[in-house]
Order: structure tokens, then C-alpha cells, then sequence
């Protein structure tokens, strides 16, 4: 028996010959996207400094 | 037959007598878990060992000694002892061989001072530490963040402005390539930091601009912290905030402006500073807020200047929403003092009369400071004279704008091929 052919029920007709990802931002800003929803990094760094700006300890 | 320390320690030495040290650092890195597992043994092996002749050896000894991995049972004290002799008495062209495993030594060192409270212990070790490894001066090394952060923890800013002073045209291996770029945004942060407690908001502004505008994925709170102060102190230098660089990354907009609306609306609201308060307390920013809030005062008065030759204490008062006349009278002498206005205060009648700058820039001071300014434009045009020389030979950047330039040529015009200037 041959295997059925998936089809993708929003193109009954088949895709284009190409699919033109500039439309949804462009892939690299899809990414960026994923990626920053994922994730923060760097939040065990080392912050924990007193308020070295507060001129008011100087008068 | 010999235990496999046993055959780390003759693989040092042989290794080491032969000059393969290459190879040493192969072995190196396998020898790690070996190293783990015989800890009770490790101070034997330092014995054995010469701290100038088998340098790479007793780096990766120390590291694994006192790596973080083996908990709270290891014998900590003899530590700063043991690493300010291997860094003072190392072979800086053997380490050389492996600036990560160095470098790790040295954040091992720094962690420890700072549990225990002592960082003003390592500063000065840590200026040797980064001289030995470094192959200029203006080299970026992953231990420069160690420095900064240790100077600002003892509150003893002067050892870092050296190092922080030179412009890096480089960056160690260590921090390069695929690496994490931690110890490059904290370089730049703490650096921030340091100008900024010093008043040199001017280079203060830049270090957290270069925090910002590295090239970014996904958020990172050392970019955050940053973006804040990078407000902060454009307030206090520009009076407003000076709009982020084109090349910064989409993320400082999407992500870091909405994380930071506090500080925007201090741009709006004379407020927001009451209104949040707990937050820039919590962000141990408070100082810096107060200062933005004294320096609008003092851009208001500064604007007054341009306007008026004399006006009363009150009236300044009142027109820059101070509270009262002895609030306006000890601003301006601030101001005078600090040279940011010229101005005289009559205190018999409460009038202040402003004056000109005395400055008429024909002093030899003045050229003196002209001449230098020119000689630093020209020698950065030298660098980056030198350095675009650099890419165009690079054979990753011609494969690069090669391999673009085939892709950019239609399938119907190969006949017509353009060039590329570079």
C-alpha cells in the first residue's frame, strides 16, 4: 500500500514553491522572539555592591 | 604500576622539560576528574612540583584543589597564600598556554575574598595576575571584572582607573570565540560603576553603552542593571536620555525599556522618584536618583544664567522649584565651587549677579589640551586603519564576503558581476 501523502488542510492545494518567512518579521527576529521568552541569563551575577552613589553619607 | 596521579605528575614533568606544553594542556584537561578524586593527595603533588619550571601542572593542581565542586570541607586557609605565590612566581609564557584555567584561578580567588569579606586583599595580586597573562596592555582579559569588582567592594576605586583608563583593541582568548560573554558585560558594568562613583560620567555613560549595545539573544540581567544606570547617568550628564545607538540589539528595546519604566518616567514625572522609591532602594540606585534629581536643579539654574545678569535668591527659588532662598543660595555655591556657573552672590541684599566665563581659550593650557586631543584622534584613525587592514587579509572574512557575493548574483545576470570596495 502506498503511504498517503500528508496534507496540510489550510493548503488543500499544496504550498507554494516557496514559503516567504520575510512576512512574519523575518526568521531571525522569530528567533530572537523564542529565545528571549525562554530565558534570561547572567541572574546569579554578582550586584550586591552597597549604594556607592549617594553623596548624602559625604556631608 | 604507577596510579594515575602518579602519571599526571610524570606527564607534568616530562611534558614540561620537553617544552610540549601544547600537549601538557591536553593532558590537562582529561586529568581533571583524576585530580577531583585524589584531593587528600593534591598538596603532596604541589610539593613535587616547581611553581616556575611545571607552571601549567600546578595551575590545574590549585584549580582542582580549590575548585567550588568539593563543598564546604576544603581547607581554604593556605589559599591566598598559595595563589599569590604561583601568580607571583609563575612562568607567564607557560600559563599563557591556558588563559581559561588561569583565569578560573583567579575567579576562585575572588569568590573567596568576597566570602570572606576581605576583597581589599586581592587587588593587588590581582593587577599582577592580569600583567602576566596579558600580551599588550590593551588586552581584555576575563580577570579585569575580577579587579573591578573587588576594588568596588573595598571602596578603593584608584587601582582599577589603569586598567579601565586603557581603550581595549583586543580581548583575550578566554573571552572570545563561543565563550560566555559574563566576564565581558561585567568588565563593562563594574567599569561603569567606577566612573560613576568617581564622577567621570562622561567615560561612565560609554562603559554602560558598550553593556547595552553588545550583540544579544536573550536578555541578560547584567544588561539590565546596566541599561538603568545607562539612564541615570545620561540624566545627569545630558539632562534627558540620550537615545540608544542603532546597532544596539532588538532586545534592549523589547524587553529591557518595559523592565526599566521606572526610570523612564523620572524623565516625565518629578514624582516618579517619590513614587518609586522601594524600587530604586531595592536596585541600590536611591544615590543616583537624588544626584539626577539635584543635577536637574542645578541644569535649571544653569538655563537662568542665560537669561538673566541678576536675580534675587528667591526668585531663583521660585522659578527652579527649590524650596526656599537658602536652598537656591547653597546650590549656586555649590555650582561656583565645582565651576559650573560664574556667578557672585550679594548676601547683604539676597541678589545674584551672573557673570561670563573668564575662560577666552587663548591660554598655552588651552593648546596644550588641543594638541592632545589631536594626537588621540589621529592615533585612533591609526588603529582603525590597522585593524580594517587586519579584516581585509582575514581569510574568514574574504570566504564570508565572497561566499555573500555569489549568493547576492541573479541566476540571469552572472555575466555581470560587481565588486566589492572594501
Amino acid at each position: 500500500m502506498k503511504p498517503t501523502v500528508a496534507a496540510d488542510e489550510m493548503f488543500p492545494e499544496g504550498v507554494g514553491p516557496y514559503m516567504d518567512l520575510e512576512e512574519a518579521g523575518g526568521p531571525s527576529n522569530l528567533l530572537m522572539d523564542l529565545a528571549a521568552n525562554e530565558k534570561a541569563v547572567h541572574s546569579d551575577f554578582f550586584n550586591d555592591f552597597e549604594d556607592l552613589f549617594d553623596d548624602d553619607d559625604l556631608k | 604500576m604507577a596510579s594515575p596521579l602518579e602519571q599526571f605528575v610524570d606527564n607534568v614533568r616530562t611534558m614540561s622539560a620537553s617544552g610540549s606544553f601544547r600537549e601538557l594542556c591536553e593532558v590537562i584537561g582529561k586529568s581533571d576528574e583524576v585530580l577531583q578524586r585524589n584531593t587528600a593527595h593534591l598538596s603532596t603533588v604541589l610539593e613535587t612540583l616547581d611553581i616556575q619550571q611545571h607552571s601549567l601542572g600546578v595551575l590545574a593542581v590549585l584549580v582542582a584543589k580549590f575548585s567550588l565542586q568539593q563543598g564546604a570541607d576544603v581547607d581554604k586557609s593556605t589559599m591566598f597564600k598559595q595563589i599569590h605565590d604561583f601568580i607571583t612566581n609563575c612562568n607567564g609564557e607557560q600559563v599563557r598556554f591556558s588563559p581559561e584555567l588561569y583565569a578560573e584561578l583567579c575567579h576562585q580567588l575572588t569568590n573567596y575574598l568576597v566570602e570572606i569579606k576581605q576583597p581589599i586583599r586581592g587587588i593587588e595580586i590581582l593587577k599582577k595576575a592580569i600583567r602576566k597573562i596579558q600580551l599588550f596592555d590593551s588586552q581584555l582579559t576575563s580577570i579585569h571584572a575580577d579587579l573591578c569588582q573587588l576594588c568596588l567592594l573595598s571602596k578603593c576605586l584608584k587601582p582599577a582607573l589603569e586598567f579601565l583608563d586603557t581603550d581595549v583593541t583586543g580581548i583575550g582568548s578566554e573571552l572570545g570565540g563561543n565563550n560566555d560573554s559574563k566576564h565581558f558585560l561585567l568588565y563593562y558594568y563594574y567599569g561603569g560603576m567606577i566612573y560613576t562613583a568617581m564622577k567621570n560620567y562622561d567615560r561612565a555613560l560609554y562603559f554602560f553603552e558598550v553593556v547595552v549595545t553588545v550583540p544579544a539573544m536573550v536578555v541578560s540581567h547584567i544588561m539590565l542593571e546596566a541599561y538603568k544606570k545607562y539612564i541615570l547617568v545620561s540624566f545627569i550628564l545630558h539632562g534627558k536620555i540620550l537615545p540608544m545607538p542603532k546597532y544596539a540589539s532588538q532586545v534592549v528595546c523589547r524587553f529591557l525599556k518595559p523592565l526599566s519604566a521606572a526610570y523612564h518616567e523620572l524623565a516625565t514625572s518629578q514624582h516618579a522618584a517619590i513614587k518609586h522609591r522601594d524600587t530604586f532602594i531595592r536596585d541600590k540606585n536611591m544615590g543616583l536618583v537624588n544626584q539626577v534629581l539635584s543635577s536637574m536643579y542645578k541644569k535649571n539654574i544653569q538655563r537662568l544664567t542665560k537669561t538673566f545678569l541678576t536675580l534675587s535668591l528667591s526668585d531663583v527659588a521660585a522659578r527652579v522649584q527649590l524650596t526656599g532662598p537658602s536652598q537656591a543660595e547653597s546650590y549656586i555655591l555649590n555650582m561656583i565651587e565645582e565651576g559650573e556657573i560664574y556667578a557672585m552672590i550679594n548676601q547683604k541684599d539676597g541678589m545674584v549677579v551672573f557673570l561670563d566665563s573668564p575662560e577666552k581659550y587663548a591660554s598655552p593650557e588651552t593648546l596644550c589640551v588641543l594638541e592632545q586631543q589631536m594626537a588621540a584622534c589621529t592615533k585612533l584613525h591609526q588603529y582603525i586603519q590597522e585593524m580594517d587592514e587586519q579584516i581585509q587579509v582575514n581569510p574568514q572574512y574574504i570566504k564570508k564576503s565572497v561566499g555573500s557575493h555569489d549568493e547576492d548574483i541573479p541566476a540571469t545576470s552572472q555575466n555581470s558581476k560587481t565588486t566589492y570596495s572594501m
